[in-house]
């Protein structure tokens, strides 16, 4: 890879990669990664359902040294949720080689971790990390120094209330990280509700029945405080959903950055900016509260891609089995999507998997952007005889072929991703520096497990955006959109905060390339400024510092 | 036959659906030279009629395993139907291939073969399935709605609007010169809110429109097409007919959850 800054190689490390597969494929290398955990949600097999969430993870340059490094917020037990085995933090040495460094790093959580959003919340150059926990949420700051320390009193978060996923997202237009924190149910963990019929077979309870909680979005002062704007907003006078994911970005494109909720078994929500700090649910208006049919989805995983290519958000969300996962695809010229599930060849196959972790991605780098989709049951007792499902399930990695996406092969897709699992979370981007995109993926109760990408021929480019200017936290750009121009051609993306299944993913925009050599690129930064970049040769990691204003 | 298969029609209900556009047929027709079942199945039958669905299996066992089980493939059939009304179709289509693997004259295993190989997103299969069944009985209705419900699923859009148009007019042609009975005015309305997918699909708007106009006259309560029918409208710049088709749909969806049955 060679690493540039502003178009000027500031690395010359380029990794010459002799491919051993071609096209989609995945290798588990683990054991080689230095990267031994297992998740601890409760008790295995899972009895309640605060046992089958997971547990996030997170991809984020902790030390600013120009890798992903990866923390996992971890789980906890019914009988002890603040007494888990404790969040971790690995350091990745640029080579997909990771060290533990949980013990230097400072970080001592030991609540039931689940959702993970990561940004510079305090603007001081380095990515910190907010835990939307079951028990009081944590705001963990790095002070850059390698080191992080608990923030939450003094921001004036620390919800107690059973959050699943979080995202920031500067919602206000004033350049630093606003924070959105969906909420899941109202659930004592010792005193759990009494257990109920699924397909004649007894199991636990929800979320159908327990009290939603409403989701909360938290204003960031920039003086190191949050407030709590949610019954301002608009947000907390909706009716309490069972949230399991968010994804904040500029869905309508006026500038203002939105945010998608997803819902379980509940209509998901659009909250569109109206500015001011205000926001409207217009999910059902604009078709993405409910499948093509009216049927609310469990929705737990959320993918954002231009599967049509008219340079829109489409959003893909995973569902629970005996269902299908949707696709909605933007309609051109409206701010309004359709659900093009069953177009798109992603209808009744997927029916007995139910999803989780999922995102777009050109993994193969032939120009088009790929799916994968992270699967397992929630029921330790489903099989294909009991509930036309199985437990445990293999991943679905789709390959986009002309108008369709495609499964590959188990087979032919990686040993791992040919056996069943349960997985859950799931964090992407490039770990050894190859280009390419590799997977960190959750097992519930399971151990985490690396993946690398080694199918990947073609060429590459990646985008990462830096805002430097003073009082600036959102230097990542979150919420920007980059549009790739090769010939005739672009290619969309988005950097954004959430999405996948509780999951922070890198920060910056992936391009695969089948033969363009050199591109150009217009990026529009969250407030709608834009930024226009020609000749921009390929095959490397492009950090675009944003223009001053008077350039 | 023909008094089993009408019992069938009630028992596959549209509630029994997980979407009532394309959940199991509503009603079926007898296959014209299908052979009768096999009075000793008559019992598990009936136990699959009333929803004990263990007992239907545990009759299809004891008749497999007797000397004089001369229809094991109509055994497996009713097996299969049990675990088919359970939406447990993994389970149904291995019961109904052994069916028609065992007797390949029984046609009406094909048909719902067809559904549960559609359900598992196994299409060229399914298409195979239902096409065999509409070859020995090209008046099935609902075995055209299958079809076209594969051709939509497979992106065929021009075959799947020949299929729902197909079934429209078959089932339409049921009740010549007469009103329609209420079964069968909800199944034209789930052919014509089918139809209304290849429409939008196409991003045709005003004929979706008409489909899903005509598919809320014939059956009001019938929640899907009120919801696609509000995002048609807000497409087409109807913002006041979105509105009342989206509080049509929410009322409809409300009516369903509290269990209450559609009005014709």
């Amino acid at each position: 890879m060679t690493r540039t800054f502003l178009g000027l190689a500031v690395g010359a490390t380029v990794v010459a990669m002799a491919l051993a597969h071609a096209g989609l494929h995945f290798s588990d290398v683990t054991a080689r990664s230095g990267v031994d955990m297992v998740i601890t949600s409760g008790r295995s097999p899972s009895t309640q359902i605060l046992e089958v969430k997971g547990g996030g993870l997170a991809l984020l340059d902790y030390d600013n040294d120009g890798d992903l490094d990866l923390f996992v917020p971890n789980g906890a037990y019914l009988d002890a949720p603040r007494g888990g085995p404790g969040a971790r933090l690995y350091e990745n040495d640029g080579h997909r080689r990771f060290t533990d460094v949980t013990a230097a790093s400072g970080i001592d959580f030991h609540g039931w971790g689940m959702g993970v959003a990561v940004g510079d919340v305090d603007g001081n150059g380095f990515d910190d990390i907010y835990v939307a926990a079951y028990g009081p949420d944590v705001l963990l700051l790095n002070d850059g120094k390698k080191h992080f320390a608990d923030a939450t009193a003094r921001a004036g978060l620390g919800d107690p209330r059973w959050g699943t996923a979080a995202a920031f997202g500067d919602i206000d237009g004033d350049g630093d990280l606003d924070l959105y924190v969906a909420n899941y149910v109202d659930f004592d963990a010792a005193h759990p509700p009494p257990g109920r019929s699924f397909f004649g077979v007894p199991v636990f309870a929800g979320p159908s029945g327990l009290a939603g909680v409403p989701d909360s979005l938290y204003e960031n002062l920039g003086d190191g405080r949050f407030r709590d704007i949610s019954q301002a907003a608009g947000i907390a006078g909706a009716k309490p959903a069972y949230g399991l994911g968010v994804v904040i970005l500029d869905f309508d494109e006026d500038s203002k950055q939105d945010i998608f909720v997803g819902n379980d078994s509940m209509p998901s929500c659009l909250w569109i900016n109206q500015g001011d700090r205000r926001f409207l649910d217009q999910a059902l208006r604009v078709g993405l509260a409910l499948d093509g049919d009216g049927n609310a989805q469990a929705t737990m995983g959320i993918a954002i891609g231009d599967v049509n290519g008219d340079g829109r958000p489409d959003v893909f969300t995973t569902n629970f089995a005996n269902d299908t996962n949707t696709l909605r695809v933007s309609v051109p010229g409206q701010a309004a999507w359709d659900d093009r599930t069953r177009q798109y060849g992603l209808g009744g196959g997927g029916r007995s998997f139910l999803g989780w972790a999922t995102m777009f991605y050109d993994f193969d780098h032939d120009g088009d952007e790929d799916l994968v989709v992270f699967n397992g049951h929630v029921y330790p007792r489903a099989t294909l005889e009991t509930m036309d499902s199985t437990y445990r399930q293999t991943p679905l990695l789709l390959s986009r072929v002309g108008p369709r996406f495609q499964r590959i092969g188990a087979e032919a897709a990686g040993a791992w991703l040919a056996e069943a699992h349960v997985d859950r979370s799931a964090a992407f981007g490039d770990l050894d520096g190859d280009g390419d995109i590799d997977i960190v993926v959750g097992e519930l109760n399971g151990h985490v497990r690396v993946l690398e990408n080694d199918g990947a021929g073609g060429h590459y480019l990646i985008v990462e955006l830096s805002d430097r200017r003073p009082g600036i936290g959102n230097r990542h750009g979150l919420g920007s959109k980059l549009v790739l121009r090769r010939g005739d051609a672009t290619d969309t993306r988005w950097i954004f905060s959430g999405g996948s299944f509780q999951a922070a993913s890198a920060p910056y925009a992936h391009f695969g390339l089948a033969s363009d050599r050199e591109v150009s690129l217009d990026v529009t930064w969250p407030d709608g400024r834009t930024q226009k970049l020609d000749h921009v040769r390929v095959d490397q990691h492009l950090i675009v510092e944003r223009n001053p204003p008077s350039s | 036959m023909v008094a089993i298969l009408l019992g069938l029609a009630a028992l596959l209900s549209p509630e029994a659906g997980q979407s009532q556009a394309q959940s199991p047929p509503a009603s079926v027709a007898p296959a014209p030279r299908a052979p009768k079942l096999d009075p000793r199945l008559t019992d598990a039958f009936r136990s699959v009629k009333a929803r004990r669905y263990e007992e239907a299996r545990r009759d299809v066992d004891v008749y497999l395993r007797s000397a004089g089980a001369a229809h094991p493939g109509q055994a497996h059939f009713v097996a299969g139907l049990s675990y088919h009304q359970q939406h447990l179709y993994e389970s149904a289509r291995a019961r109904f291939a052994r069916a028609v693997d065992l007797e390949p004259d029984y046609l009406t295993a094909y048909f719902f073969y067809g559904f549960a190989l559609y359900n598992l997103g196994r299409l060229d299969e399914a298409r195979q399935a239902l096409e065999r069944y509409l070859a020995f009985d090209p008046d099935a209705a609902e075995a055209a709605f299958g079809l076209g419900l594969v051709a939509l699923e497979q992106d065929r859009v021009d075959d799947a609007e020949g299929s729902f148009r197909r079934a429209i007019a078959l089932a339409e042609g049921q009740s010549p010169g007469k009103p329609m009975p209420a079964a069968l005015r909800e199944d034209v309305a789930r052919y014509e809110a089918r139809l209304a997918d290849v429409y939008l699909r196409r991003d045709d708007l005003p004929r979706a429109r008409e489909a899903l106009d005509r598919s809320l006259e014939l059956w009001p309560d019938h929640f899907e097409p009120w919801h696609k029918l509000a995002l048609t409208l807000r497409r087409l710049g109807d913002s006041a007919g979105a509105d009342r088709a989206q509080a049509r749909y929410a009322e409809a969806l409300q009516r369903r959850a509290a269990g209450g049955s559609p009005t014709p």
